[in-house]
């Protein structure tokens, strides 16, 4: 049981949440992402200058300009102009 | 599994980077060349990924098929689900994989610019020939990743199912052992952060939205369901209010007033809540503030909520551990506290993983968590209940509140140390599916049955003789309405069944509910009692059974409207005999109640035609046993169609004479002059002789004897008796009286004196009269004396207080002898 316990303790200390994609919004205004992740949508809303960190198991992201792209986690990306700039 | 594949993500990642930048640099370099080399190119990708698609695609199909050939198989449901994820991350990468040809394509837009507007110098044909096929390859990866995502929306559900359906097996299938060991605590743990990081982002995302951009409809919605409870609540507190509040003057509160208290208060409260939850979850639902993978968590979040204060609510009105003289157990006031605590405890254990796995199904998460969430809470309620079994809760033997009370009576103890031995011991071993059903079952059945069986209780205490009239609600009755003890026990005995009938169908199906029965399968047998309850070859219908009744009823109100119009409009107006009226009446009444049967039993479904056989059954019946009963049935429809009396005449049958009162099916009503009521079965009056003495009228002969001494003058005495009825004003005319020297005697003259009457109903009177005048004026006419007291009795003396009367006559009353027909009766004899 002890084990068990420890286990679990040092695994939520050092459990770091898997490798997720950044978007930062770098448009003067509020944009809205539809996120398809796990099977559900979801609107994510991203305030200008705002960042947010999301579908560390890979999603698709509908951008405000209407482009799809597909994101598996890790990527670093940029909207601009209602488009997206991955790095 | 992620984690492990995540290298082999990155490489494939690379290879395809690396295949496409030197191609994209190309473009930029050399845009002419590169736009025709590239057009291929960029086609064979596309054509790759749609290819790639339609392959994963058929893949996840054949996989859904494989789901439901296996719905049963754990083990292999494991295998597919990890079949499923693997194919959803192909969909992920192939849809990367299109990525860096559309980085190109929108780079290589940019760099060509926007077509010239308007008045501009045309560009090269080219440009915009490349421009335009740019944008349709552009298009064509929109679409195509589109339908990623679709597909991927398609394979997560999939997978989410598979979840779901191992999840089902392992809560529904009671004895199935699950594999508890330092791994697959490890396993669960990885998972629960992940599950937790999931929640934050979904809930965090959604809130945020919401707030954004639907924050109008949230409000709304919060605001409408804070309406609709408070409605309920205001409603149910001008009802039910004085039950719900403890009256703080009342020392020693009798035992109903406590029951009361905790039924409604509990009741009340706990449905004001449910409806605010639920009214809430439908407003958001309808205002679509909600998300589909967030519903379900906050509907587990909201029935958690409700289910917890219930039993909250309960456990603190049945303990009331500050009130002991509101307590409804025999518990000391520490163990009340500590009971308390205890069962609230428990509800919240067992509510948290209620919450938990609906969280886990909304998220999809592994069924390894929703194991080990149950596997804690029923390790935690395990451990209550051991607890529970060490205290000392029972009141003192002093029935002091304030001391220290008893320990749990032997087998109590025994019985819960047991089931929190067994159920710690069932999760150890891996049964925790069990431990989680008992666990469950121990809070949820056990507040359902205790609210139950105070309900039961209370309305035995309402339904108790005298009880009601008692209670605050029948005194207000009784002053509002003035009504009666008897009227006031009599609601007491419907208010205790109506609060049977109420704890029975609220309780019953939520028991069974929470056993795993379906809504579905409790309205289909709700419905089946209703509508069809089979007997054999007999199905019989409650509904149509209740339908039927009904329509009798109807019939039956139909008629009497119908009798009362015939009798008081029609019949009244024409002037119709008040016999033939009654017999119409009567008729009409026969006539109605019979179709309506006949309708009630159509309707209720009986095949008229089975009850020939039950006719053919009963003919036999009637000709033995029945026979008296039908005999005098039909008598009576005779007496209605013949009429030889009506209500209120004076008849004489056999020994019976008086006032017919009523004609009824089987018997005739008549009140004699003594005013006894006599039941005369219709039959007699068909089969013996009736005298009617107000048959066509009421004309009637009174017969007077005199008896007188030879001393007279009969000639004399017969003028007397003529004048003296001649001087009565209710003796007729015409026929004229007259006197009959009727009779001599060893010593005395008889004399009879017939005078006829308007009203034979007078006759008494008359007589009366008659014989005190004849008396006056013998006396006065020194007539008299029939016989000397010493001459001893008469030869036939009438009647024994009459024999010393100075003029005693034959017959005190008029009981002439049963005649043959009325008429007769009354002819001049």
């Amino acid at each position: 049981m002890k084990s068990v316990l420890g286990s679990l303790v040092a695994f939520c200390i050092f459990a770091a949440p898997a490798a997720a994609a950044t978007v930062t919004n770098k448009d003067g205004a509020t944009v809205v992402l539809t996120v398809v992740e796990n099977g559900s949508r979801m609107e994510i809303v991203l305030d200008a200058g705002g960042s947010e960190t999301l579908c560390p198991t890979g999603c698709f992201v509908t951008l405000p300009n209407g482009d799809r792209i597909a994101l598996d986690g890790g990527e670093n990306v940029e909207i601009q102009n209602g488009s997206a700039v991955i790095k | 599994m992620r984690i492990f594949n995540f290298p082999f993500y990155l490489l494939l990642l690379l290879a395809l980077w690396s295949a496409s930048a030197p191609a994209s640099a190309v473009a930029q370099d050399q845009p002419r060349a590169a736009v025709e080399g590239q057009a291929e190119k960029l086609n064979e990708t596309i054509d790759k990924g749609r290819t790639d698609l339609a392959a994963a695609r058929s893949r996840i199909d054949a996989l859904k098929q494989q789901v439901a050939a296996y719905a049963n198989d754990d083990a292999r449901l494991v295998d597919l689900k990890a079949e499923v994820e693997e194919a959803t991350r192909t969909i992920i990468a192939i849809s990367v994989s299109l990525r860096p040809r559309f980085e190109a394509i929108k780079s290589r837009l940019a760099e060509l610019g926007d077509p010239p507007a308007e008045g501009q110098p045309p560009e090269a044909d080219i440009v915009t020939s490349e421009r335009k096929q740019l944008g349709a390859e552009r298009s064509l990866i929109n679409a195509l990743t589109g339908e990623a995502e679709d597909l991927s929306i398609s394979a997560t559900s999939l997978s989410n199912q598979i979840t779901d359906i191992r999840r089902r097996l392992f809560t529904e299938t009671l004895f199935k052992r699950s594999d508890i060991s330092v791994d697959s605590f490890n396993i669960a743990g990885k998972a629960l952060v992940a599950e937790m990081a999931d929640l934050q982002r979904a809930f965090g995302s959604w809130i945020k939205f919401v707030w954004k951009f639907k924050r109008l409809p949230l409000l709304t919605a919060v605001l409408l369901s804070l309406f609709a409870a408070m409605i309920f609540l205001v409603g149910s507190y001008r009802l039910f209010g004085h039950f719900t509040h403890r009256d703080r003057t009342v020392v020693d509160p009798p035992y109903i007033a406590r029951l009361s208290f905790a039924f409604w208060s509990t009741m009340i409260q706990t449905l004001s809540l449910v409806a605010f939850l639920a009214s809430s979850f439908f407003f958001m639902n309808s205002f679509n503030v909600l998300r589909a993978d967030i519903a379900p968590i906050i509907s587990s979040a909201l029935g958690f909520t409700g289910a917890v204060y219930f039993v909250g609510r309960l456990t603190h009105a049945v303990f009331a551990p500050g009130r002991p003289d509101w307590r409804l157990v025999r518990v000391s006031n520490t163990g009340a506290h500590q009971l308390d605590w205890a069962i609230l405890a428990m509800a919240f254990v067992s509510g948290v993983d209620y919450v938990f796995s609906g969280i886990s199904e909304a998220l999809g998460s592994p069924v390894i968590l929703t194991v080990m969430k149950s596997f804690a809470a029923s390790l935690v309620v395990g451990l209550i209940l051991f607890i529970i079994s060490f205290l000392r809760p029972v009141l003192a033997v002093s029935g002091d509140p304030e001391e220290r009370g008893r320990p749990w009576p032997r087998l109590m103890a025994i019985l819960l140390r047991l089931t929190g031995v067994a159920l710690v011991v069932a999760c150890v071993t891996g049964y925790v599916g069990l431990a989680r059903f008992v666990a469950t079952q121990i809070v949820l059945t056990g507040a359902v049955v205790a609210t139950m069986y105070i309900g039961i209780l209370c309305g035995k205490a309402v339904g108790k003789r005298g009880a009601f009239a008692e209670t605050r609600l029948g005194v207000y009755l009784g002053a509002r309405y003035g009504l009666g003890p008897v009227a006031l026990d009599q609601i007491g005995l419907a208010a205790g069944l109506g609060i049977y009938a109420f704890a029975l169908m609220t309780g019953v199906p939520l028991i069974l509910l929470s056993w795993g029965f379906q809504v579905g399968d409790l309205e289909q047998w709700a419905y089946r009692l209703f509508t069809e309850i089979r007997i054999g070859n007999i199905s019989i219908s409650l509904m149509s059974i209740l339908g039927g009744v009904l329509l009798f009823v109807f019939g039956l109100l139909m008629t009497r409207w119908l009798q009362k119009w015939i009798d008081g409009n029609v019949m009244d107006r024409s002037q119709v005999d008040a016999g033939v009226r009654n017999s119409v009446k009567t008729g009409v009444g026969y006539l109605g109640v019979a179709v309506a049967g006949l309708i009630g039993i159509s309707a209720a479904g009986l095949d008229l035609s089975s009850f020939a056989l039950v006719a053919g059954a009963l003919s036999l019946g009637v000709g033995f046993g029945l026979q008296n009963i039908v005999s005098n049935f039909v008598s009576g429809l005779i007496l209605l169609v013949e009429r030889p009396f009506k209500v209120g005449d004076w008849v004489v049958t056999g020994t019976t004479e008086g006032f017919v009162k009523r004609i009824s099916v089987r018997a005739t009503e008549i009140e004699t002059f003594q005013r006894q009521s006599i039941m005369v079965p219709n039959s007699l009056f068909i089969n013996a002789s009736v005298g009617n003495w107000t048959h066509r009228n009421k004309l009637g002969r009174a017969d007077i004897s005199v008896v007188v001494s030879y001393d007279s003058d009969p000639r004399r005495i017969m003028q007397l008796l003529k004048e003296i009825a001649e001087g009565h004003p209710k003796v007729l005319r015409n026929p004229a009286p007259m006197a009959i020297f009727s009779a001599f005697g060893e010593a005395t003259m008889t004399f009879e004196l017939r005078a006829y009457l308007a009203d034979i109903v007078n006759g008494g009177e008359v007589r009366n009269d008659l014989r005190l005048a004849i008396f006056e004026r013998f006396r006065q006419e020194g007539l008299g004396m029939p016989f000397k007291k010493e001459d001893g009795v008469p030869k036939d003396p009438p009647e024994e207080d009459e024999t010393r009367e100075p003029l005693p006559e034959a017959k005190p009353e008029p009981r002439p002898a049963p005649v043959v027909n009325a008429q007769s009766g009354k002819s001049i004899g």
